[in-house]
């Protein structure tokens, strides 16, 4: 698809997005609560501050940062649900709050623990008031939820009300209720908060699925790294409403991560550390019969330098080499540790 | 009496906490004591079309059955004000689990419960019921004494406390339901009743309202009483009524709240 | 073609139908309301046959109809709208493929039809039995009741939509419930038929469109009214519906673009 100018369109377009608030100003005393109705006070908050990304079709991206870091606000601009300050937005060509129905044919979205199904009704039932809601023509909503009850395992979910539901079982309901239509855009909040870990895998498992079989777009927000890191190849990283990183979690493990873990496994069950100078390069993790855990920088000291150094003291049986987890990374991007840009 | 002034000294510390909270909400405060009085207006607007078409109803007169609704409403006042809380047990403590936290306390439930009430539209409720008795006794010709006024303060507040009795001890189906604030609320309605001369209805309501859930102690008995009528000196027998009353729900509850805790829902 | 519209229709009319205890007691709670009422007028009528060209017969009639049809008026949506949006459902709601004032017509509808079913009726019944009422109604009236009947639901759900909105700007809904019961009960004619009123209170009700919501409708059905003022009746509601069409979708317009750029 092609917009005004002949480049080639993608399926989200954010330009220069802001995003402002006023916000209320008083002592929460009583005193204050007073004056408060007399004469407000407020302040200016940036929820969202120039944001600019585009998502081409059938891609996975992840939209990370701190809890008020503005995720839910952008969010929220892309469904319709709220007007930017200033900037654009387009979500297959249409502006979300400028159209939202017709905008609301084309996505899904899954926000946390809030539900789309109807509480009351047996599960078997909001599915079928979905397709006639989106109008699915029968044969594709029969293929598409005979694909779903299969991928997600809800053959015997199908007759349950949905308040009778445990946490994961509703949640596998909500994810595929969400696709039955076949959005171009799914935005998934959240998805995977409070599941044991085989629901988790069974989601994630079927996000990838439909996402290859549908070429459906999905914006995943979510403080689960590992969702992140089985599902997503492109991360956009948001702290206090500006995009501080946009790119692939590879490139982002090579550029920021400053950190490398060895650990060393040696014979010998005692320790000699305390009696030894330890090099001010490295840091000992953890220690124990079996091995020591050891924490180092890659341009202040070499790997073969540290296998010589323990090489003095112990027998080495084994050597394990672990990159910085992605996880350590974001909590260092988070702390302000690491800057990015 | 050591137990019982600890007991009142936190109800007071949680009842003030309760209304802080209130502050937050001022747009919702406003609107709630707008549409309480409206709603309570209700009933008297209906009093004053029936009396646009009748003299007498069994012989009461218009200014004798506002002051029933007066009375009533005062009353209720009270019943809001200690017990408006009770219509969230069933619904909010009991489906959430925060009784448990009140069972854990050192003092008993439903002192926590009736510290929760932050009704602060039922003071509008007293002062509109208190008007309305001054306004038809005035209108009666009845000298409004030092003696009136304690009498309508005590039984007015005694009436409070039987009608609080009352849905107290249906709050105590909330151990099985939680849906218990419909039962509680229908068959509360049963009061509307007390906004009438008693003996309008047939027998089966008037035991009812005497015997079963005594409204009538509440508005007709110290009504009589003030209008120098017929069966006016049994409002004396209210004080004993509410008593009796707490009497029962108490032991009802205690005994629902073995229940619960051995049922361990 | 209605597909979508039929399906919330009918989620909205099953919906309700899983609060077995909530509907027993609607029914119990009118039936208290309307027997006080009904035990005062026939204290009333001790003393004498008609009061405003009214026997107690009918006025019986009228108030067992007035409870419970007008079940549907005084209990509409608005307290369902105000509850979505108070909890954060309403941002689902608005990611429906549907216009939210659509939304809410389409369950307005299935609302009615459930409650016709599981409150009006049995309500209705229990009423008939417990006061022994005599029914007996003309056709063509039964007509004429029907099309206002129409009217007055379309009518009534501008009026609860309205009320929903106002939740958009404050934080609790529960407050503008009993306020709009309250005045919908006093000038829809439940609380008494519109004659028993001073003419001044008459005057102002005659120019809302509240009296059609439930005497209007119940005395063309008792055939307490004339043909002339049948048609009077028609007419008003048209032009009420109207109105009412633009006030509702000029405020629905407002508040779409409030929640919209100040969040819900």
């Amino acid at each position: 698809m092609y917009d005004n100018y002949g480049d080639v369109m993608r399926i989200i377009e954010v330009k220069n997005l802001c995003k402002e608030y006023k916000i209320a100003e008083h002592n929460s005393n009583l005193k204050g609560y007073i004056k408060h109705l007399f004469s407000p006070k407020y302040r200016t908050l940036k929820a969202v501050n120039e944001i600019s990304f585009s998502i081409e079709e059938g891609e996975i991206v992840g939209y990370l940062g701190e809890n008020g870091a503005g995720k839910s606000t952008t969010i929220k601009m892309l469904t319709g649900l709220l007007t930017p300050t200033s900037g654009e937005v387009r979500v297959n060509g249409i502006i979300p709050y400028k159209q939202r129905v017709e905008n609301n044919y084309q996505i899904g979205a899954v926000f946390g623990q809030k539900t789309q199904l109807w509480w009351d009704l047996p599960v078997i039932e909001s599915f079928r008031l979905i397709g006639d809601l989106y109008k699915i023509p029968k044969e594709k909503f029969k293929e598409n939820l005979e694909w779903m009850i299969q991928e997600l395992e809800l053959q015997d979910l199908l007759q349950k009300q949905v308040r009778n539901l445990s946490l994961g079982q509703k949640m596998k309901c909500e994810i595929a209720a969400t696709f039955l239509h076949q959005p171009k855009v799914v935005y998934l909040d959240e998805p995977t908060i409070g599941l044991d870990v085989l629901v988790k895998e069974n989601i994630r498992r079927f996000i990838k699925n439909v996402n290859q079989k549908f070429h459906t777009t999905v914006i995943l927000t979510t403080h689960d790294i590992k969702d992140v890191e089985e599902l997503c190849d492109r991360i956009l990283l948001i702290d206090q409403g500006k995009l501080i990183y946009d790119g692939n979690i590879t490139s982002f493990r090579l550029k920021y991560s400053s950190h490398d873990y060895v650990t060393i496994y040696k014979k010998e069950n005692h320790s000699f550390l305390q009696e030894i100078e330890i090099p001010k390069e490295i840091e000992i993790l953890e220690e124990n019969k079996n091995y020591i855990k050891v924490k180092y920088r890659p341009d202040e000291i070499q790997i073969i330098e540290i296998i010589e150094f323990f090489n003095q003291f112990y027998t080495i049986e084994n050597i394990e080499t672990n990159e910085e987890k992605f996880e350590e990374l974001l909590k260092e991007v988070y702390r302000g540790h690491i800057h990015v840009s | 009496m050591k137990k019982i002034r600890h007991q009142f000294k936190m109800y007071l510390k949680m009842f003030q906490a309760s209304i802080k909270s209130l502050a937050e909400y001022r747009v919702d405060f406003f609107v709630g004591l707008v549409s309480q009085i409206f709603y309570e207006l209700i009933q008297i607007i209906f009093v004053i079309i029936v009396f646009q078409n009748t003299e007498t109803i069994h012989g009461w007169n218009f200014y004798e059955v506002l002051l029933l609704c007066g009375l009533l409403n005062v009353a209720m006042g009270y019943v809001d004000f200690f017990f408006e809380e009770m219509y969230e047990v069933g619904p909010h403590y009991m489906k959430d689990g925060t009784f448990d936290i009140l069972l854990l306390r050192p003092i008993h439930p439903l002192i926590s419960i009736m510290a929760n009430s932050r009704s602060l539209t039922s003071l509008g409720n007293i002062l509109l019921g208190l008007f309305l008795c001054g306004y038809s006794l005035f209108h009666l010709h009845i000298s409004i004494t030092l003696s009136t006024i304690l009498f309508l303060l005590f039984i007015t507040f005694i009436g409070g406390m039987i009608m609080g009795a009352i849905i107290t001890l249906l709050c105590v189906s909330s151990f099985w339901v939680w849906d218990s604030n419909e039962i509680m609320w229908s068959s509360f309605q049963l009061h509307r009743f007390a906004q009438y001369p008693l003996t309008i209805y047939n027998s089966i309501i008037k035991f009812i309202l005497i015997v079963v859930t005594p409204f009538a102690f509440v508005s007709f008995f110290p009504a009589s009483f003030l209008l120098g009528r017929d069966y006016g000196t049994l409002s004396f027998i209210a004080p004993i009524v509410a008593l009796l009353f707490w009497v029962i729900t108490i032991k009802m509850w205690n005994w629902g709240m073995k229940f619960y805790k051995s049922s361990g829902s | 073609m209605f597909r979508n519209y039929l399906a919330i229709i009918r989620a909205e009319f099953y919906r309700g139908l899983n609060y077995k205890i909530d509907n027993l007691l609607s029914i119990v709670n009118r039936i208290i309301e309307v027997s006080v009422l009904i035990f005062i007028w026939k204290a009333i009528y001790e003393n004498q046959t008609t009061i405003q060209g009214m026997d107690l017969t009918t006025l019986i009639l009228y108030y067992a109809l007035a409870y419970s049809l007008g079940h549907i008026v005084q209990w509409g949506i608005d307290e369902n709208m105000g509850f979505n949006i108070t909890t954060g459902r309403v941002n689902m709601e608005l990611l429906y493929p549907i216009s939210y004032m659509k939304y809410y017509f389409c369950y307005k509808i299935g609302h009615v039809l459930r409650q016709l079913f599981v409150i009006v009726l049995p309500t209705l019944l229990v009423l008939i039995l417990l006061f022994q009422i005599p029914l007996s109604f003309e056709i063509s009236r039964i007509f004429l009741f029907l099309i206002i009947m129409l009217f007055t639901i379309i009518i009534s759900f501008f009026i609860e939509f309205i009320f929903g909105l106002i939740v958009f700007y404050t934080t609790s809904s529960w407050g503008l419930q009993i306020l709009k019961s309250a005045l919908i009960t006093i000038l829809s004619g439940a609380l008494a038929p519109l004659e028993f009123f001073p003419i001044w209170a008459q005057k102002i009700m005659n120019l809302l469109p509240f009296q059609d919501l439930v005497y209007s409708p119940i005395m063309t059905l008792l055939g307490m009214n004339s043909s002339h003022e049948i048609i009077t009746i028609l007419l008003r509601q048209s032009v009420w519906m109207i109105l009412l069409f633009v006030i509702t979708k000029l405020l629905f317009n407002k508040a779409i673009k409030k929640v919209t750029i100040y969040g819900g």
